[in-house]
């Protein structure tokens, strides 16, 4: 029996430990989440359902706002509450502009020293030093006008239950645009550069079974349809009749199959599915049963969310609108569900309201949809090193494996959002 | 005072350059033994009394606290009977001996001089016949000399073999309890105004030096060399200049500038003239406390009679010096005391001002001004009448002189006592004023008030002089030293003086009047029981800044008395924080109070008078036992309980 | 005169004071009571400087003389200052909800945040006001009793503050702005509701909850605590 363990995995949001054992003609590998438990399930019970999306944009800094849109939405469906054409629309461009956003700190600073052969940010500067500030930049530029737009860089605050909470005045947005419109030049440079230096290596997926959601008018807007790759087409409040939830003994999430196999989703997962609205992607031929192409369906992301949310706004701002709301404080009974497709993929938001308040929660990230899946992959990475003749070179199976997990894109801190309850679904 | 003869023609208006030393040496313009018999029989009459016989009766504040007006009325009604002539009897000063108020010093020809101390109303005539009528003077406290003629000599100390007056030096307060302060010409005939007399035969810039080579530092506290700071102020162009007497002394319990006014005013004002003559100064106040209201009397009346002889006006001994000085009363503020806040006081309100620049350049009304203390005007006089190697032969190296200290506190002899820079603390306290009192032991030192710090006992060699109680972490103020013994309570003492500061913080700047009011309120936690560690680092964190960022020295020196006893007494801080105790029982809220059973016998009287409903009785045992829950430590029972049966712990 | 600020050398007429210099060196140390001819007197203690000697002086009083080495921020100064503010906030009547200088003016807020004082209400840097203030419209915002600092990016974007940055926790802020609650309408229940959010873990937050629920209490008139 071997074990080979990479504790500490660097350069991903939060604490890892990679496990691959080997012995018996079998090799199983093992995504442990030793990232501390924190109880996100269970600290929103009890609290008035207006103040969730507040507590659950605080998941995770990085994706606050996809986190902060899902959790609206599905309090929204709980109370019967629509927000308006307008609303989603801005939701659309905040969030897409955070897909871009993260996307480029991922690529720039977390993937990339892989493939330009060093370890850290700081060596990357001298190797690929153009990029890294572009992508600073181009970093930079979002944030502002993330800030500008949803009033904090991250938990955003202009949005609300039932609609925005400050009326968006022509200025700021039409300001959003000029911001982006800028640097969209810059964005395809930091692209094509950035594609240029990820040479992925080959990997065959053991099961492609892919998840999405579908948007209801270009790439990456929102939508009530989850497609899969098997076939499947369901709404978000169905979710528990096709996704089945397990807790790992020996990790701190939760993970997810479908219909009894692993799944994915992702970048990779949203441009497989969705081909008809990913024409505008202008993405390079990529071989998408490649775990490792994520990355680069990532890269091609990133030039067209600028785009996209740059429409977007311009759009919002010849169109007038009246949802000013103030929470709504009267509550009301209901359960509800908010779906949007998050940086690394779709994420689920699930709550039981009653009066006022959640009495119950349940919360599917991206990550933990993802984890099965990473443990299939990197079992296929094993075997293929193996396979290939030689010996099992623990060093050379160690940096592979780092470097698959951060195809991923893992988010360690949403996906332990768990209570942690042994064996049994969390209640 | 007046015309020996026809032949003096000194006048207000044309007077003789001699006027002062002809009062005693006179007549100098003719020789004529009749005028000097006249002279010298009056002289005499003035030091020694009609026919030799004289009942000194002191009438200062101390001494008139402790019952001197009633005794001097039994005085009055005995004498007659007794065959002593009524002008016997003089009204003097102090002399600082206040732990023997109301004393009295009887002279009769042949009789040695006998001081009889802490004498009652009832018991006046008995004394005045023992000595008058028995020449005894068994009973007696001190005589001035052993003559071999009266009754009961050998069992009575002469008063140089005390060591209260023999370890003394009094320079200045030499006239105190000797001469009647509410005459000029007493003080003419014990040798004053001859400073005044000499100054104006030297110019300014001699008398300067004179003072100079004296090496005289302020005595109010601060120390800085008088010459410099005349110097200063002679040497700005103004025409108009001040000189002032700073008679505020505000520290709580000190009273050695009352004490210089209320017995020897003269000699203040001397100084004063001197020194705005030295300055240039045409006008010169005498700023008093209204609290202390027989100083400002005295002083006022010393002003209207020195006047009424020429020493102040016009032409003062004809030297074509013009010369008046005014008496301001204050209006009650510890800050005042301060320089700049004194002149602010003069000009309609009491607040400091930021130095530089100093009062000798822009002063009152913007003019040069120099403010002294009581005691160093009197330095001044002393010095120029006899010389400034007289003043310079006593002190340190670097403090020349003598100083007026006053010991109260826990101490067997309180009182006010000059001696020269220089004597240490342990013969101040221990030799001079006596000691703590029987049974008890001497903890700490506080001197210079609320702007100085403690010295514990184990530091009482330390010598009394400018540098080395700095070094000590004390200043020396204006002279206050207040003894304590194992029944002082360190942290108490730092609360007590910091509520004086408190109450008495002008307001202008933030660090004074918020810091202060801060280390109050810990202070009082602490002593409540409901301090922490925490608070030990407020108090040293907040005292740098108020010791640092004010804006004039009271609020620069609140903080010496805390952080001063947290140096030297930390333990006992840490008592009343970590084990909630006061080890010397005086923090009423963490003392327990309990009855004591076998004492106890039931009559009932503390609980009725128990603020709190704390007191219950023991049915069984029918003895009263205190709730400690419900005790809100008030002491009224221990006051109340006939038998002394409520018990004080710590 | 020759002045030494801070290591730099500046040249000032005889006769000025050290904020002259100051000015000159580029060197500004805040005032708060200096206002030209009118009021010099020195009495707020900011403009503190330290002396070679290490004695603090007030820049805006102290005249200059040649040769006179000043600096301005060294860590007596910044303790004194630091300690100073402190004073300030606390005498000063807390009431940045109705404060015209609130949103952005508060002379005050900007020395506590430049010297890490904390204690001055959100409210005081919040640019709503009258009867765009969320309290007034009758919201929980939890303005009047967390801790300035954020910038107010929530109440600025219409959110109520939700208190994530702490506390209030003086005694008569905490009554005045359960006066203010009160006074709008906003009850006990919904304020602590908000506020438990994010103080509940807070040791603190047993006190501070009887501390509001006391001065709430007095604010309807409900008697002595």
């Amino acid at each position: 029996m071997r074990l080979t363990r990479v504790e500490g995995v660097d350069r991903v949001f939060g604490h890892l430990e990679l496990e691959v054992l080997e012995g018996d003609g079998e090799i199983k590998a093992f995504f442990r989440v030793t990232h501390g438990a924190r109880f996100i399930e269970l600290t929103v019970k009890g609290r008035p359902c207006w103040e969730v999306p507040y507590i659950a944009s605080r998941i995770c800094g990085a994706c606050s706002i996809a986190h902060y849109v899902a959790s609206m939405r599905a309090v929204e469906h709980a109370l019967g509450l629509d927000a308006g054409e307008w609303v989603g629309d801005f939701r659309d461009a905040v969030n897409m502009i955070q897909v871009a956003q993260n996307h480029l700190v991922h690529l720039a600073f977390l993937a990339l020293p892989d493939y330009v052969g060093v370890q850290g940010l700081s060596d990357l500067k001298s190797r690929a030093g153009r990029l890294v500030i572009n992508s600073m930049k181009l970093n930079t530029t979002c944030l502002k006008v993330i800030k500008l737009i949803a009033g904090r860089i991250v938990n955003p605050n202009t949005l609300g239950v039932g609609g925005l909470l400050k009326r968006p005045f022509k200025g700021p947005l039409l300001k959003a645009t000029d911001y982006l419109r800028e640097c969209e030049a810059l964005a395809k440079e930091v692209v094509d550069e950035a594609l240029a230096l990820l040479k992925i290596p080959e990997l065959r997926d053991p099961a492609n079974n892919c998840m999405a959601l579908k948007p209801r008018r270009a790439y990456l807007t929102t939508g009530d349809e989850i497609l899969t790759s098997t076939g499947l087409s369901f709404k978000p409040s169905n979710y528990e009749e096709y996704l089945e939830e397990a807790r790992l003994e020996y990790s701190n999430s939760k993970a997810v199959v479908l219909s009894g196999a692993p799944v994915h989703v992702g970048a990779r997962a949203r441009y497989e599915l969705l081909k008809d609205y990913s024409r505008d992607l202008n993405a390079p031929k990529a071989d998408l049963s490649n775990p490792f192409s994520n990355l680069i369906i990532k890269a091609v992301e990133i030039p067209y969310c600028i785009t996209a949310a740059r429409e977007i706004l311009e759009d919002l701002a010849r169109r007038t609108t009246d949802t000013v709301v103030d929470p709504p404080r009267d509550g009301g009974d209901g359960e509800g569900v908010g779906v949007v497709e998050a940086p690394r993929g779709l994420l689920i938001h699930h709550y039981v309201v009653s009066g006022k308040r959640v009495v119950n929660a349940n919360i599917i990230t991206p990550t933990e949809i993802n984890a099965k899946h990473i443990e299939a992959s990197a079992k296929a990475l094993a075997e293929s090193l193996v396979s290939d003749g030689r010996p099992l070179n623990a060093g050379e199976l160690q940096r592979k494996l780092t470097m698959l997990v951060r195809a991923y894109d893992p988010c360690l801190p949403c996906v332990v959002h768990v209570s942690v309850v042994r064996g049994r679904k969390h209640a | 005072m007046s015309r020996c003869c026809g032949r003096c023609w000194h006048s207000l208006e044309y007077p003789c350059r001699n006027y002062v030393r002809c009062r005693t040496e006179g007549p100098l313009c003719h020789d004529d033994p009749s005028c000097r018999a006249l002279r010298t029989g009056r002289i005499r009459y003035i030091k020694e009394g009609p026919g030799g016989y004289r009942i000194k009766v002191p009438l200062a504040s101390c001494s008139i606290a402790a019952g001197a007006k009633e005794v001097l009325a039994a005085i009055e009604e005995a004498v007659e009977g007794l065959g002593i002539p009524r002008d016997a009897v003089k009204t003097v000063g102090c002399t600082g001996l206040c732990y023997l108020d109301p004393w009295l010093e009887l002279k009769a020809p042949g009789m040695p001089a006998a001081l009889y101390g802490n004498v009652k109303p009832d018991e006046v005539e008995d004394i005045l016949r023992r000595y008058f009528t028995d020449n005894d003077v068994s009973g007696a406290y001190a005589i001035s000399e052993r003559t071999g003629r009266a009754e009961g000599e050998n069992n009575v100390p002469t008063l140089s073999e005390l060591d209260v007056w023999r370890l003394q030096v009094r320079y200045v307060s030499r006239n105190c309890g000797v001469v009647n302060p509410e005459s000029i010409e007493d003080y003419v005939v014990y040798g004053g105004y001859r400073g005044l007399d000499r100054a104006l035969r030297m110019s300014p810039e001699e008398v300067i030096e004179e003072v100079k080579k004296s090496g005289l530092r302020g005595r109010g506290g601060a120390g800085f060399p008088t010459w410099l700071k005349w110097r200063i102020c002679r040497n700005q162009p103004s025409k108009e200049k001040y000189v002032i007497v700073n008679a505020d002394e505000g520290d709580p319990g000190a009273f050695m500038n009352r004490l210089l006014a209320e017995s020897d005013p003269h000699r203040v004002l001397e100084g004063l003239i001197i020194a705005g003559y030295a300055v240039g100064a045409t006008k010169g106040f005498i700023f008093v406390r209204a609290e202390k209201p027989l100083m400002a009397e005295r002083l006022q009346k010393a002003v209207e009679e020195a006047r009424k002889y020429g020493l102040l006006g016009r032409n003062i001994l004809g030297r074509g010096f013009d010369f008046d000085v005014e008496v301001i009363l204050s209006a009650g503020a510890f800050v005042c005391g301060e320089e700049t806040a004194l002149i602010a006081a003069i000009e309609g309100r009491a607040t400091p001002r930021q130095r530089p620049p100093y009062p000798a350049v822009v002063g009152l009304w913007g003019k040069p001004t120099v403010i002294n203390n009581v005691e160093t005007l009197a330095h001044v006089a002393t010095l120029m009448a006899e010389g400034w190697e007289s003043f310079a032969a006593y002190g340190t190296e670097r403090s020349k002189g003598t100083k007026m200290f006053c010991v109260t506190g826990a101490v067997r002899r309180t009182g006010a006592y000059e001696v020269p820079i220089g004597t240490t603390l342990r013969t101040l306290v221990e030799r001079i004023a006596g000691g703590v009192k029987e049974g008890r032991k001497l903890k700490a030192v506080q001197i210079g008030g609320p702007s100085g710090g403690c010295v514990p006992a184990h530091l009482l060699d330390t010598p009394i002089d400018y540098e080395s109680l700095r070094d000590a972490g004390a200043i020396m103020g204006s002279g206050g030293i207040v003894v304590m013994d194992d029944t002082a309570c360190m942290v108490d003492v730092a609360k007590y003086f910091t509520s004086f500061i408190v109450a008495e913080s002008c307001g202008k700047c933030f660090p004074c009047r918020v810091g202060t009011k801060i280390l109050y309120d810990t202070l009082t936690r602490i002593t409540e029981g409901r301090g922490t560690l925490e608070d030990l680092e407020v108090l040293e964190s907040v005292g740098r800044v108020v010791r640092d960022a004010s804006l004039c020295a009271l609020g620069g020196t609140a903080p010496n008395p805390i952080l001063s006893t947290l140096r030297y007494f930390r333990d006992e801080y840490l008592a009343h924080i970590i084990d909630k105790r006061c080890p010397a029982g005086v923090c009423t809220k963490l003392l327990k109070y309990s009855i004591n059973p076998d004492k106890c016998v039931g009559c009932g009287t503390c609980v009725k008078h128990c603020p709190a409903g704390a007191i219950s009785k023991d049915e069984e045992s029918g003895k009263y036992i205190i709730n400690q829950e419900k005790c809100v430590k008030c002491g009224t029972c221990v006051t109340v309980c006939p038998v002394n049966a409520v018990v004080k712990e710590v | 005169m020759r002045v030494i600020v801070n290591g730099k050398e500046v040249h000032v007429p005889e006769g000025e004071t050290v904020l002259a210099a100051l000015k000159k060196a580029g060197d500004a140390v805040p005032t708060l009571c200096f206002f030209g001819h009118m009021y010099r007197e020195a009495s707020c203690r900011m403009c503190l400087v330290e002396l070679r000697n290490g004695k603090l002086v007030p820049a805006c009083a102290y005249p200059v003389s040649d040769g006179l080495e000043v600096r301005t921020d060294t860590p007596r100064v910044r303790e004194a200052r630091r300690t100073v503010v402190e004073f300030i906030l606390s005498i000063h009547r807390v009431r940045c909800w109705s404060c015209p200088r609130k949103g952005g003016s508060c002379e005050l807020l900007k020395l506590a945040t430049a010297y890490w004082v904390e204690g001055i209400p959100v409210c005081s840097s919040c640019p709503l006001y009258g009867e765009d203030c969320l309290v007034i419209k009758g919201e929980p915002c939890l303005g009047p009793i967390t801790i300035a600092g954020c910038g107010d990016p929530c109440p600025g974007n219409g959110s109520p503050c939700i208190g994530c940055r702490g506390p209030v926790t003086r005694r008569d802020v905490l009554e005045a702005a359960a006066q203010f609650y009160v006074s709008n309408g906003v009850g006990l229940e919904d304020v602590l509701e908000v506020a438990s959010m994010f103080w509940e873990g807070l040791p603190s937050y047993g006190v501070l909850k009887a501390s509001l629920g006391r001065a709430f209490k007095k604010a309807l008139g409900g008697g002595v605590d």
